[in-house]
């Protein structure tokens, strides 16, 4: 609309104004027009028939104009006005069969948006299956938005909640008036003994209101009360509804019927119904006053700390019991007999809370991807669409002057792209459905049908809002002139420098993913070249998982006699050279930490003490992994239960505790008793890369006692690790029916077990990364298709006129680099962006990592080059005579 | 295809026409139809859409004012106006079946009675 200057009338400045909100076709075709009528109209009807005739014509078009508005933008966004005209069901096997044609006629292109949909949509419906198993895990508990979990907050994790120790439990019962039924809860692993053997169970001591709390239904028998946890009551236990059925095969006589849980016969007095469980996996609960504490007596561990449910008392609302938490917190704090020896806060989350921040903080790295994924994908297809409708627009325009319908065309291209999602989606079923065993999200991520049904709608969703628009646009009748620029081969309707744009955008995204990929793999390197300090190939690792002894077996006989006993019966079997026994084991399997001093040295307060991971082994143990002594001696028989204390000390301890003092003969006291140093080792990688040092001290589990439940056995083989661990199964249980082997992986898969959740993140990303780079070739592959169709005449004439190929050639990849420069340069920055908010998930990588950044771009170039090379060649081929007489 | 389209057609089949033009005859043959200048330019694009418009000269002008668009009725444009005008008067003679005079008050050919 061209300005008429500042005189003209307000109407007409107002309508103005209106018409540039008008969809641009209409504005350009009509916006002149009606304004110019409008000015002169208006002048003819003041000059004949007065100022208040006008001025009732200016308020009528304004209006007008202002309705226009809205319509004209609903014809254009919805097509209603165009859409409502064909009578429905008239002619769509027609269309079907025009689409089928057409699409067979383009397999490229077919087969490129196929591809696309179906990376785009697999990779979302596979974040749809991982957030709706989250959303499954919950459980399905009356008015569950009452029930709370109380805590302390973890720095650097949302969704962490670590347990409370008995001094503020007990302030949170005292002084919180809005919560009822306040119950610590533990988990732990019983000993079940089954018919076919030990077997491992996932349980739960629990305070008697536990179930209260929790508003949990039985689904037969009873629940706990006050007299179960009574000392000297019976031992009793609750079942799992899912536990009696599979365990127990649905026995109609399961209450009252007793069973042996790390060896103590308990009646059992109910069952929970299946969606009342809670914890989501606990198959057993018995009361938490006959459990026992969880660790060995007289360990120099933290202070017990258990996890806290309870229920909101009516009218209170989780903000107003949040807030009294916290003032307990803060008092607690205050008060330095209780003191929070961390100073983490308190924290009260409700359970459909703290479910969504788990769900969102594992898919977080994932959903990052997928949508990444999903804006290229999206791009891309904008872009193969728009190139497609260009290509068809010749043929639309010839349907148009033979009378076809706009509608009709129309709808025609909507059934084309229908088709198109259509397959994409069920292309994308095949990717979440590859993609989940390639990926390994194991039961998390099952496909479900709502999954399936998920794909299908995003991909007939995203097809019509890509079509649409541009469809409408592209069904619009053309003049002779424009019919006649359409046939000549080598027009350009600006859909050129369009795609060339979406395509930059692409390589932008792609470039940034790239980076993500490369630095996240540079920093699984990284965590992997940290050496373990010993060998950890031929080595296997067994988890013993045994009952508490009987306390008349304890007082007649030292428990770690069991143990020798078990890891000979161990090393007899053929294949194993050597058996070690220990606590724990490097790569996260770790022993309790606790604290120790110098003997000789100024006594320490309490919280002034040194910590260390404080590790009971078997005498066999160093000689198991392989790892010999630095200094002084390792155990042997001599350390027996009744023997003076002695302890070995890792070279980490002993440069933070003795710097260069020898440490030989020195005394740690740790639990009130004295340890006497024989021996220095070498520093055992223990999983954690922030403390690749982390002090230690060894004991003999003679001497400390074995009274943990859980032990590893560590053999070095000569053998096949199969069938040696078929033999170690046979000796477990000949020497005892209350041991279960709960865990049998070697040394390396440990170690793959330990950083799983970093190859399960690079995996993902790298996974994604490929989609990406992938479907940004085939975005690259098409405007550079579609650039050198356009110019074949062109290239014709170069080529008659003497040009060499390779000037030619040159050409063509020349602007496909300059496109892959543009798109990597904005990469980039966008990369810079992403790393930066990744830091904490890197290890020893910055976001500047020059070998991640130049490796992405010289990626992104290799692509490029590739996809640039076909069309160019196709270029350098171009017969002159055939190009000039075609065009 | 709405009355106002339809005025349009029937316009364009007796000769080419600008907007202003298109608006002075609508006003004149059916004052109580004609509609607002925003309006027409929506039936305009509509005929336009459904291919029964064309656009004959973009820059017409026959006075000192600015120059506008110059329509003409298509074939299909009039074979459109042909099945409506076809529909329009089966639908008069059913309005008007049983009565010398027409149930509506009316004539057959449209006179006040």
């Amino acid at each position: 609309v061209s300005r008429t200057g500042d005189d003209a009338p307000l109407a007409t400045r107002l309508l103005r104004r209106l018409v540039r909100a008008y969809p641009p076709v209409f504005r350009r075709t009509f916006g002149a027009d009606l304004v110019g009528l409008h000015r002169s109209e208006r002048d003819r009807i003041r000059r004949e028939r007065g100022r208040g005739a006008a001025l009732r014509f200016d308020t009528r078009t304004v209006a007008a104009a202002l309705a226009g508005v809205v319509v004209e933008w609903t014809h254009v966004v919805v097509g209603l006005g165009t859409l409502q005209r064909v009578r429905p069901g008239e002619g769509y096997s027609q269309d079907v069969r025009l689409a089928t044609r057409a699409l067979r006629a383009t397999p490229g292109y077919a087969a490129s948006v196929v591809l696309t949909l179906s990376i785009g949509i697999g990779a979302a419906s596979l974040l749809h299956a991982e957030r709706d198993s989250y959303a499954t895990e919950a459980p399905d508990l009356p008015e569950r938005e009452r029930v709370v979990l109380l805590g302390e907050r973890v720095a650097g994790c949302p969704s962490c909640l670590a347990g409370l120790p008995p001094s503020t439990l007990a302030a949170v019962r005292r002084r919180a008036p809005g919560l009822e039924s306040v119950s610590a809860y533990e988990e732990f692993e019983p000993v079940l003994r089954a018919d076919d053997g030990p077997d491992l169970m996932d349980a739960v001591r629990v305070d008697p209101d536990f179930f209260q709390a929790l508003g949990a239904q039985a689904l037969a028998g009873r629940l706990f009360d006050e007299r179960d946890a009574t000392p000297g009551a019976d031992p009793v236990a609750i079942l799992a509804e899912r536990a009696w059925r599979v365990r127990f095969g649905d026995d109609p006589g399961i209450i009252g019927r007793t069973i042996v849980v790390d060896r103590v016969a308990r009646t059992v007095v109910g069952v929970v119904r299946g969606g009342h469980v809670y914890p989501g996996d606990a198959e057993l609960w018995v009361p938490l006053s006959l459990g026992g504490p969880p660790m060995a007596a007289g360990a120099n561990v933290d202070a017990p700390r258990r996890s806290v449910l309870a229920r909101l008392a009516a009218g209170t609302t989780p903000d107003a019991a949040g807030a009294l938490i916290e003032g307990i917190g803060s008092a607690l704090d205050a008060d330095a007999a209780v003191a929070d020896d961390e100073g983490n806060a308190l924290w009260l989350v409700t359970l459909p809370d703290l479910q969504r921040l788990r769900g969102a903080d594992s898919a977080s790295v994932f959903a990052w991807s997928v949508a990444l994924v999903l804006v290229i994908a999206c791009v891309n297809l904008g872009g193969l669409l728009t190139a497609r409708l260009a290509a068809t627009r010749r043929a639309f325009a010839v349907r148009r002057a033979l009378g076809a319908s706009r509608a009709r065309i129309v709808r025609q291209m909507l059934t084309e792209t229908l088709l198109l999602s259509g397959l994409g989606g069920v292309g994308a079923v095949g990717v979440a459905v590859v993609g989940r065993r390639a990926l390994d999200l194991g039961a998390l991520a099952a496909p479900t049908l709502r999954t399936f049904g998920f794909a299908l709608a995003l991909g007939v969703l995203s097809g019509l809002a890509i079509a649409l628009v541009p469809s409408i646009r592209a069904a619009r009748s053309v003049g002779d002139e424009e019919l006649r620029d359409l046939s000549r081969s080598g027009s350009d309707d600006g859909t050129g420098s369009g795609r060339r744009l979406l395509v930059v955008a692409e390589i932008a995204l792609s470039t940034a993913l790239l980076c993500a990929s490369g630095a996240l793999a540079r920093s699984f390197l990284n965590v992997y070249a940290v050496h373990a300090g010993f060998e950890t190939g031929g080595l296997l690792a067994v988890r013993m998982w045994s009952a508490p002894a009987p306390a008349a077996t304890v007082a007649s006989r030292d428990p770690s006699h069991r143990l020798d006993e078990l890891v000979l019966a161990v090393e007899r079997v053929p294949g194993v050279v050597r058996a070690g026994a220990a606590l724990g084991l490097p790569f996260g399997h770790g022993a309790p930490v606790g604290d120790y001093e110098v003997v000789g040295r100024e006594p320490l307060s309490a919280d002034a003490r040194p910590r260390a991971r404080l590790q009971g082994v078997s005498p066999g143990y160093f000689g198991a992994l392989g790892v010999p002594m630095l200094a002084g001696r390792g155990f042997d028989d001599r350390d027996g239960a009744d023997a003076p204390r002695v302890a070995i000390v890792n070279r980490a301890l002993a440069g933070i505790a003795f710097d260069a003092e020898n440490p030989i003969g020195r005394s740690l006291q740790i639990d009130g008793e004295d340890w006497e140093i024989v021996g220095v080792s070498r520093t055992l990688f223990q999983g954690d890369v922030e403390r690749p040092a982390e002090p230690v001290v060894y004991r003999p589990l003679r001497q400390w006692g074995w009274t943990r439940p859980s032990t590893w056995v560590v053999l070095r083989l000569l053998g096949d690790p199969a069938t040696v661990a078929d033999g170690v199964r046979v000796a477990v249980r000949g020497h005892d029916p209350d041991v279960a082997l709960t865990r049998l992986a070697t040394m390396d898969d440990l170690r793959a077990g330990d950083m799983a959740g970093e190859r399960r993140a690079l995996r993902l990303t790298v996974t994604f990364t490929a989609a990406a780079v992938l479907i940004t070739f085939v975005g690259l592959y098409g405007v550079m298709s579609h650039a050198v169709a356009r110019r074949t005449r062109e290239f014709g004439v170069r080529l008659a006129l003497g040009a060499p190929g390779a000037r030619v050639l040159g050409l063509v990849l020349g602007q496909g680099m300059a496109v892959a420069a543009l798109g990597g340069a904005f990469g980039i920055a966008l990369a810079l962006l992403l790393l930066s908010a990744m830091r904490t998930s890197l290890y020893q990588v910055t976001p500047y990592d020059p070998v991640v950044l130049t490796s992405a771009v010289a990626g992104v170039f290799l692509v490029a080059l590739v996809a640039a090379t076909a069309p160019a060649r196709r270029a350098v081929r171009v017969d002159p005579l055939v190009a000039i007489r075609d065009t | 295809m709405s009355l106002v389209l339809f005025l349009i057609l029937a316009v364009l089949r007796e000769r080419a026409a600008d907007s202003a033009t298109l608006l002075a005859e609508l006003r004149r043959r059916a004052p109580s139809e004609a509609p607002s200048i925003p309006a027409l330019y929506r039936h305009v694009r509509r005929g336009l859409d459904e291919g029964w418009l064309d656009v004959v000269d973009a820059e017409h002008s026959e006075g000192p004012g600015r120059p506008s668009r110059l329509y003409e009725l298509t074939a299909a444009g009039r074979d459109a106006l042909r099945a409506r005008a076809g529909e329009l008067a089966t639908f008069s003679s059913l309005a008007l079946e049983g009565s010398d005079e027409g149930a509506l008050g009316v004539t057959a050919d449209g006179g006040d009675r």
